[in-house]
């Protein structure tokens, strides 16, 4: 090899490596990004939001609680949620993520706090175990299955429900998140110049 | 399918997650620079009926606020959705917080809100512009006494562990 062809040898190799790593960085983000989006959808009760984190062909199984497509799934996720409770959040934690060409084998921690409707208080711990596939650059879930490891109920002392008037959250276009971009309250305000200390 | 705006998304969208971690570093420390180091120096900042105002005042209320209720508390920023503007130049960003407040009285407080965003590039450097907090639950629980004979114990200030770096420094406790 000459040295001109050496050199541009060299290069083609560092940027086959760049490339590689920033598509492991990319990839997983993107994977974050979808999950994230999914918790968002189903605290918010947004279906669009939620049906954009699954291939429209996804199964989703929940144990003997539920198995079917994702047009049902979504139906009946937000059915159970408003009927049973009148808040949740679902927060994930540990994320692991093996790749496999255009397949991605995800295992994601939960912790879900849900405010029942009788007053009791649901925390959980659980995790969801997802085949994500990649089409045309972006990631999403084709199958997902949930288990739920740990989960306590119990008698519960609301000492907040909401900051008003910006919380607590709602379940529609409503909630303050929705609201962007978000801009800095004038001064005149109430909620721009309460104080309580 | 790699290109340098790709690269680009992947350092803007680091920094903001890193200074919501600045931010909830400082306020768990009391550290009232590293707090304000994740705003913009004119930003304002909203806590429904409780605060509203701007930077200055919410570092000094936020520190005194919590001390006065609280003898410890931890925030954990977990889920965090980011919409960036087309050109890049500001982003609104719902990070999920889960927070554990020690009460000077018996028991804990436990609770979950959203941390709403607008965040503003300059330069190189994002930050927060407007803020706007949502607690979405918050209860009280039993605190299972707990002191520091077999684990080191957080505190507000630069004696807490975490300020002595190295790491490693420190001599091990007997049972560590």
């Amino acid at each position: 090899m000459s040295a001109p062809e050496a050199e541009l040898a060299a290069l083609r190799e560092r940027l086959e490596r760049l490339e590689s790593r920033q598509r492991y960085v990319d990839d997983r983000l993107g994977i974050h990004e979808c999950l994230w989006r999914y918790c968002r959808g189903l605290d918010r009760h947004d279906e669009e939001l939620e049906a954009s984190a699954f291939w429209p062909d996804a199964q989703v199984n929940y144990g003997r609680a539920f198995s079917g497509s994702l047009a049902d799934f979504i139906a009946w996720g937000n059915q159970g949620h408003g009927s049973f409770f009148d808040m949740h959040q679902h927060h994930l934690t540990n994320v692991t993520i093996d790749f496999d060409g255009d397949q991605a084998h995800v295992e994601s921690y939960l912790i879900n706090m849900m405010r029942r409707k009788d007053g009791q208080l649901d925390i959980g711990g659980a995790r969801y175990i997802d085949l994500f596939e990649q089409r045309e650059g972006a990631w999403r879930i084709l199958i997902r299955e949930y288990l739920p490891d740990v989960r306590t109920t119990g008698p519960a002392t609301m000492t907040g429900l909401g900051l008003p008037p910006s919380g607590p959250g709602r379940w529609d276009k409503d909630d303050l998140s929705y609201a962007r971009p978000l801009k800095q309250r004038p001064a005149d305000d109430p909620a721009a110049t309460a104080w309580r200390t | 399918m790699t290109s340098a705006s790709d690269v680009q998304w992947l350092i803007d969208r680091m920094k903001i997650r890193d200074c919501l971690g600045r931010y909830t570093r400082g306020l768990d420390r009391h550290d009232a620079a590293l707090i304000a180091s994740a705003f913009w120096p004119e930003a304002r900042i909203s806590y429904g009926g409780r605060f509203g105002g701007a930077l200055d005042d919410f570092v000094a209320w936020s520190n005194r606020s919590h001390a006065e209720r609280w003898t410890q508390h931890s925030h954990n920023i977990t889920n965090q959705n980011v919409l960036f503007d087309d050109d890049r130049a500001g982003a609104d960003v719902e990070s999920y917080v889960q927070f554990f407040h020690r009460n000077i009285g018996p028991g804990i407080q436990i609770g979950i809100g959203r941390y709403l965003d607008r965040f503003e590039r300059r330069g190189e450097d994002w930050r927060i512009i407007a803020r706007e907090l949502v607690v979405d639950m918050m209860v009280q629980a039993d605190h299972m006494p707990f002191d520091g004979a077999r684990f080191p114990m957080g505190s507000w200030g630069e004696d807490d562990l975490s300020y002595q770096r190295p790491y490693g420094s420190e001599p091990a406790g007997e049972e560590a």
